[in-house]
């Protein structure tokens, strides 16, 4: 099972919406669709989640080209897909990725969609061998209770990197929390009971 | 499961019907007091004997089944007070019946199984009961008080409104007690070594997912049934 595709379409007309969830429930994919009223909520929500594809009315980017276009460069994995049924204007429409039209047949519609990178990572082949050396040494000051600043200075290593690192951990064992990783730790043999804090 | 073509009519059909077609709607009806033996009842009927508004239950069926909410749900602000009895119905079913069930099944696997990891375990439980047990009292505590406030106010018993409070608030702290929930499972499913003991694992598995739904739609009910209508509610009393 892959994992699940995110999706915010940010687009006036309810029907439109519904027409594209409708489509989107028969493609079989795991995926969630979230219908968005405003440029702020997309903003509000784009700060704390990943969406690897936004579609949306062409007409908000007119009103706030700079404003998309700054967005656009903080998630560079994003797709964003234009939802034409109007015309618009060339610069506006060289911001999308690709551009659906109300016209176009479900199939078309539906493999714009599909083309959304897989989230990146393995899928399902999840088991401990699969991380890396490094991966492993942060997992295990991790479990052992280290921040995310102490395990930089002890692998002589920026935080940035533990992040990515954590990121790739959390993506490859599909566990979330940090006392999760650390039962997962113990289990494979990373860290010992005696040890963690 | 619930998204068959030939699922009976929630409405029109018999109960017992119902319950059969998904066995999780036996849940839900307790839920609503509405108990078993189910007889030749129809929904609305049922609902009218418990004094509930049929449109409320067939709308959380719904959601219980896997289906979107139908469009124009019929549920109104005089549905408040039905709708937060059976938010609190499903903490009691949380917190007396099936975290204890869970919490002895995870004994009873710690007992038999002597690896390393299942102290952690524990541990890891009953943290995350401990949140949850949170959460649900900052709903009985102070979302729902102030709900209850909200309704009153459409019904003439008018009290002045905490305008420091918003039900956006509690949309906001509906957080992500899903995430631990969700670790707790995959852990199970795909990580923690086995030793002789999978009927305790599959019991727990059931029970751990039996919640996990639960608190699924529990929380579906609360951003498209409940906060939507309060928040109708508090338009029309600040405007």
């Amino acid at each position: 099972m892959g994992k699940t595709i995110h999706i915010a379409v940010l687009e006036p007309s309810v029907l439109i919406f519904e027409g594209l969830s409708g489509i989107a429930e028969r493609m079989d994919l795991p995926l969630r669709m979230k219908h968005i009223g405003s440029v702020q909520e997309l903003e509000k929500l784009l700060s704390c989640h990943n969406y690897e594809l936004i579609l949306l009315n062409p007409s908000y980017i007119q009103h706030n080209a700079r404003q998309f276009h700054s967005l656009k460069k903080e998630a560079p994995d994003t797709r964003w897909i234009g939802i034409s049924y109007a015309v618009f204007d060339n610069t506006t429409m060289a911001f999308f990725d690709e551009v659906i039209s109300i016209t176009d047949p479900l199939e078309r519609v539906a493999s714009v969609m599909r083309k959304t990178p897989e989230p990146s990572g393995p899928k399902d082949n999840e088991n401990g061998s699969l991380l890396s050396e490094r991966e492993k040494e942060v997992l295990q000051q991790l479990a052992v209770g280290l921040s995310n600043k102490e395990i930089a200075d002890k692998l002589n290593i920026s935080i940035n990197t533990v992040i990515t690192h954590r990121k790739n951990i959390t993506i490859k064992t599909g566990i979330k929390t940090v006392s999760g990783l650390t039962i997962y730790a113990v289990v494979n043999k990373l860290a010992s009971l005696d040890n963690i804090r | 499961m619930g998204r068959s073509p030939d699922f009976p009519g929630i409405e029109q059909g018999s109960l017992a019907a119902l319950v059969r077609a998904d066995n999780r709607l036996l849940l839900m009806l307790e839920h609503f007091e509405i108990l078993l033996p189910l007889r030749e009842k129809t929904l609305d009927e049922a609902c009218r004997d418990a004094g509930i508004n049929p449109e409320l239950v067939a709308a959380v069926a719904r959601l219980y089944i896997g289906r979107r909410l139908k469009i124009g749900t019929g549920i109104t602000s005089a549905d408040l007070p039905a709708i937060i009895r059976y938010l609190k119905s499903n903490h009691s079913f949380y917190l007396d019946e099936i975290f204890p069930e869970i919490r002895q099944l995870i004994g009873q696997l710690a007992a038999s199984n002597r690896s390393e990891e299942m102290p952690l375990v524990q541990k890891f439980f009953e943290d995350y009961y401990r949140e949850v047990e949170e959460h649900l009292k900052y709903e009985n505590e102070i979302a729902f008080p102030y709900i209850g406030r909200v309704f009153e106010n459409t019904t003439g018993e008018s009290q002045p409104l905490n305008t420091e409070y918003s039900v956006n608030e509690y949309r906001d702290h509906h957080d992500d007690i899903e995430q631990k929930l969700d670790d707790l499972i995959r852990l199970l499913i795909k990580y923690l070594p086995g030793q002789n003991d999978q009927k305790i694992r599959r019991d727990l598995f059931n029970k751990l997912n039996e919640l996990d739904y639960d608190l699924r739609v529990h929380s579906m009910i609360e951003d498209q049934i409940l906060i939507p209508l309060v928040e109708s509610l508090e338009k029309k009393s600040r405007s």
